[in-house]
């Protein structure tokens, strides 16, 4: 099991270089000299050698990756177009905050997705069922950032509940949470349910109602675990969801995180810190789904054996 | 019926069962008016046609033909003389694995995969048994042994078995709390001839050792032949066919069960031609008027297609429901050219 | 259970053809939540293609009227008015032509590209297979939307940019979506017989491969329809998409939120337009998916 970890780590380097590869060579895309952004149109050509030399700018793009891809691999980000300061300090820092909103995004969507989805499939075509799958649609369908104004409208300026920006406050989390993590949670109790619904329908379940087993313990022990595995690869796809959403997020409540973080630097044209971010997120992602491969294994002994 | 009404001689009794699935599609009828006995200690093969209803029969005895759609019309099913369809839910689960379980078609599809082998035999254990976890665990593995696997395999998962190891694990869930009454749901039909003879060997002994009644649903005479005492011939969701094992192989009566032995390749004459029943079973959300086999039938007569065939017996256990037959030639036969 | 459909006759094989797309249509009809998707969808369709006859783009849709700022929703303005005093409702509708527009060429595109690239990659396999699949693993190891904002970001905010966007992130998905079936169906004996008789590699693809792999394709795309025009919103939500004036529920959206305080309703309608148009297209995809797959069914 180690060894499979350790060589999935291994196998990550070679993907967070290739995504920053295509990262690094978008950004490099861009029309207008960044030197020129920064400095102002009427900077000397000195000035704007010196500053390009100073970004590493004048080397063959090639080396300037090369350069880049060393500086990630051994924790330096570069520097900021616009300020100069340690792109990896700043990134760092806002870090937590990222982490903080999808860690409460997670407990919403995990919390409510399981029981909703599990309640459903076993009570197939009742009225719960009905009423949270009509949920669970509108879930999926409603724009995150939309979301995220209906509730900052309702729950903070008409209620006083929560505040509607920033994370200074203990319950700021609360609103984008929600925003967050609802796409998800709506995403995961449709799957959660779906397989649910199939699982009850295979063999062993009927073996185990054989056996004796009531209702409740065949679906508790025999069913959940094994309708599980479809839900983990959903799970995996809609973290992707989830990075991206906390973009969106993060800009409706000025939340300090990467994704605001990474918006600010797009509109002051600072690349390095775009690309900082992405790489952060690129990062997250492939970690991510490296978890969530182990946990497919902690489920499912057959694929237990192929990770040998 | 003279001999029915003796309880006390019957493990398993099941007299008109109905069940139908009602689907978007139509009502499936599964169970047209089923009549099954099983004496203590006796092995009962139920023959027909995949379609015929068979695995409906022997879930109908566990309370777990599926609702929806299935559902449980009219009939009764008497279990050791208890009616079944008196019990709670709760009391049926500690019947189901105790006094009668059920060992499922398909052995791949049968164990829960994500649990091991012992797991998934202690478990039954567990529930009907006042066993610590240990000691269930321990059984769990006497039962290994017994089926012919090493104890010591049962902490692996039921991928790490091949599909005869894993009908014998099926067959040891089973048995694990000697139950009375064994349905065994074509168990072989999923294996290669070889395992098959070698699981069939293995349940004969075990029925013997646990002294239990067993139904063995299969379309395979050959089985039938092997292991069985009396044998029900199913077609449609009725009982057509009915007697003892030699009433019924050699003073066959109906001609579907005629059918079905002509269907077999004859090794020992390898010229003889397969004489294959004609037509399909019938569509079960649509079955014919009268005799449901009448149009498959070479001896069909116009009132085959007008009213359902009663039952007229040969002898005290033997009977037939076909319209060839009346108490006068019943005995004799030779109506069918076997 | 599996009696009773194993007992179902089975359907004579040489009428499979011509009944596929009729059986999918009827199965399609019988799922009512599908059908009032569809109805929808249609609907929004139409509104897209007939706004030009219910409000003129110069006049409605971007003209100034500072004098109307701010309206609440009335008799004259059924949406209200946004702070330049714009007719809300008009944009709203003149929006649905630019998400819908937008997110069908996207995904056109994508198809077309991801298709040839999944294609082509399952049909002749090996190391071209091999180099053009890791490639595709490595875009998709960026989630989707980040990536288009990157190249958004790069290019500078406009509708081409953001439909280049869009197609390069999402063109992995649909070559993954293609390449699956053609490895299977390749191997399938009427492609080989069509092989033996020397029938050229694009005619085998485009005449045998395709069209059996049409249904996870057709779901897919539906579904994409959909994310894109989520995607779409979100972009210019966030400043990177269609660019004010040009009337764009997510660019409408993010003009709003200044002044959610006292005018709600301005934040209110084209999310609403928004979430309408996707519960529609996902009512849909489900029904299809059901409908071209009755397996999956639950």
């Amino acid at each position: 099991m180690w060894k499979y970890v350790i060589k999935r780590l291994i196998a990550l380097i070679p993907v967070v270089a290739g995504c920053t590869f295509i990262v690094f060579m978008i950004m490099h895309l861009s029309p207008g000299d960044p030197a020129t952004f920064a400095l102002g149109q009427d900077a000397t050509p000195e000035a704007i050698y010196e500053w390009r030399e100073m970004h590493g700018l004048n080397d063959p793009i090639l080396i300037q990756y090369a350069n880049y891809i060393v500086g990630v691999f051994m924790g330096d980000f570069g520097t900021s177009f616009r300020n100069n300061v340690s792109i990896t300090q700043e990134v760092m820092q806002r870090f937590p905050h990222t982490l903080q909103l999808s860690m409460a995004a997670l407990s919403v969507s995990l919390l409510l997705a399981f029981p909703i989805g599990i309640i459903s499939a076993v009570k197939q075509n009742t009225w719960i069922d009905g009423l949270s799958m009509f949920i669970a649609l509108i879930g999926i369908s409603m724009p995150v950032f939309w979301l995220g104004l209906l509730l900052v409208l309702f729950f903070s300026l008409q209620l006083g509940w929560f505040p509607s920006s920033g994370a200074n406050q203990w319950n700021s989390v609360v609103l984008p949470g929600i925003t967050l993590g609802t796409g998800m949670m709506a995403a995961m109790a449709r799957t959660t349910r779906s397989s649910m619904l199939e699982v009850i329908r295979q063999d062993y379940i009927r073996t185990a109602r054989s056996k004796g087993l009531s209702n409740g313990k065949v679906i508790r022990k025999h069913a959940i675990r094994n309708a599980l595995i479809p839900v983990l690869t959903i799970f995996g796809i809609q973290l992707g969801n989830l990075l991206t959403g906390s973009v969106i997020t993060e800009t409706v409540f000025a939340w300090p995180g990467i994704g605001r973080l990474m918006i600010q630097g797009i509109a002051a044209r600072d690349y390095p810190m775009v690309l900082g971010c992405m790489v952060m997120f690129v990062l997250c992602f492939a970690v991510i789904n490296l978890l969530v491969d182990l946990a497919y294994a902690f489920v499912d002994p057959r694929i237990r054996a192929q990770y040998r | 019926m003279s001999n029915v009404s003796d309880n006390r001689r019957m493990a398993l009794e099941i007299e008109n069962l109905v069940v139908e699935y009602r689907t978007h599609e139509g009502t499936v009828h599964a169970l047209n008016g089923l009549d099954l006995y099983i004496e203590k200690g006796k092995t009962l093969g139920l023959v027909g046609e995949t379609g015929a209803g068979k695995t409906t029969a022997g879930l109908s005895v566990l309370r777990l033909v599926p609702d929806p759609p299935g559902v449980i019309v009219d009939g009764a099913i008497k279990l050791n003389g208890e009616t079944i369809f008196d019990k709670t839910d709760k009391e049926m689960e500690s019947i189901r694995g105790k006094a009668v379980s059920m060992i499922f078609q398909d052995p791949m599809t049968s164990l829960n995969p994500v649990f091991t082998v012992e797991d998934q035999i202690a478990e039954v254990i567990e529930r009907h048994e006042q066993l610590t976890k240990e000691e269930s665990y321990v059984k769990a593995r006497e039962m290994l042994e017994l089926v012919g696997i090493p104890g010591t395999r049962g902490g692996e998962y039921p991928h790490q078995f091949s599909g005869g190891m894993k009908q014998r694990v099926v067959i040891a869930i089973a048995l694990a709390c000697s139950p009375s009454v064994l349905i065994a749901d074509e168990p072989t039909t999923a294996l290669d001839v070889t395992i098959q003879a070698q699981v069939l060997e293995m349940m004969k002994g075990l029925r013997e050792k646990y002294d239990t009644s067993m139904l063995m649903i299969t379309h395979d005479l050959g089985i039938v032949a092997e292991i069985c005492d009396s044998v029900s011939v199913i077609y449609a969701g009725r009982v057509i066919e009915h007697g003892d094992l030699e009433d019924v192989f050699d003073n066959t009566r109906h001609p579907y069960t005629e059918g079905l032995f002509n269907s077999l390749p004859n090794l020992q004459d390898r010229q003889s031609r397969l004489k294959p029943i004609q037509g399909l079973m019938p569509d079960p959300r649509d079955l014919p008027t009268g005799c449901p086999f009448h149009p498959r039938c070479d001896y069909a007569k116009d009132i085959c297609s007008k009213e359902r065939p009663p039952k007229t017996y040969r002898n005290e256990r033997h009977y037939v429901e076909c319209h060839l037959y009346n108490s006068e030639n019943i005995v004799e036969g030779k109506v069918i050219n076997r | 259970m599996s009696e009773k459909t194993a007992a179902a006759p089975a359907a004579p094989s040489q009428f499979k053809k011509t009944n596929q797309w009729f059986d999918v249509w009827r199965r399609l009809k019988q799922s009512k939540t599908a059908v009032i998707g569809l109805v929808i969808f249609v609907l929004l369709c139409l509104m897209a293609l007939t706004a030009p006859i219910f409000f003129n783009y110069e006049q409605d849709v971007i003209r100034i009227n500072v004098q109307n700022r701010l309206q609440p929703p009335s008799a004259e303005h059924w949406m209200g008015t946004d702070d330049v005093g714009r007719d809300v409702l008009a944009r709203v509708v003149w929006g649905s032509r630019a998400s819908l527009s937008i997110a069908f060429s996207i995904v056109a595109f994508s198809l077309f590209v991801g298709g040839t690239i999944g294609s082509t990659a399952g049909y002749f396999g090996g190391v071209y297979d091999n180099v053009v699949m890791r490639i595709m693993d490595i875009f998709q190891a960026i989630p989707g939307i980040l990536l288009a904002i990157t190249i958004v970001a790069a290019l500078g905010p406009n509708t081409v940019n953001l439909v280049i966007a869009l197609v390069v992130s999402s063109c992995p998905v649909f070559a993954r979506v293609v390449r699956g079936p053609v490895l299977t169906i390749r191997e399938v004996e009427y492609v080989e017989a069509a092989k033996a008789i020397g029938a050229k590699s694009g005619t085998i693809i485009t005449s045998h491969v395709l069209p059996n792999c049409l249904a996870p394709i057709i779901v897919q795309a539906t579904l994409s329809v959909a994310g894109m025009i989520l995607s779409v919103a979100a972009l210019s939500f966030l400043g990177l998409g269609i660019q004010p004036p040009a009337p764009e529920w997510g660019a409408m959206l993010s003009g709003a939120r200044t002044f959610i305080r006292d005018h709600s309703y301005l934040a209110f309608f084209p999310g609403l337009a928004i979430m309408i148009t996707i519960l529609s297209l996902n009512l849909l995809g489900d029904g299809l998916r059901d409908a071209l797959d009755p397996r999956l069914k639950t």
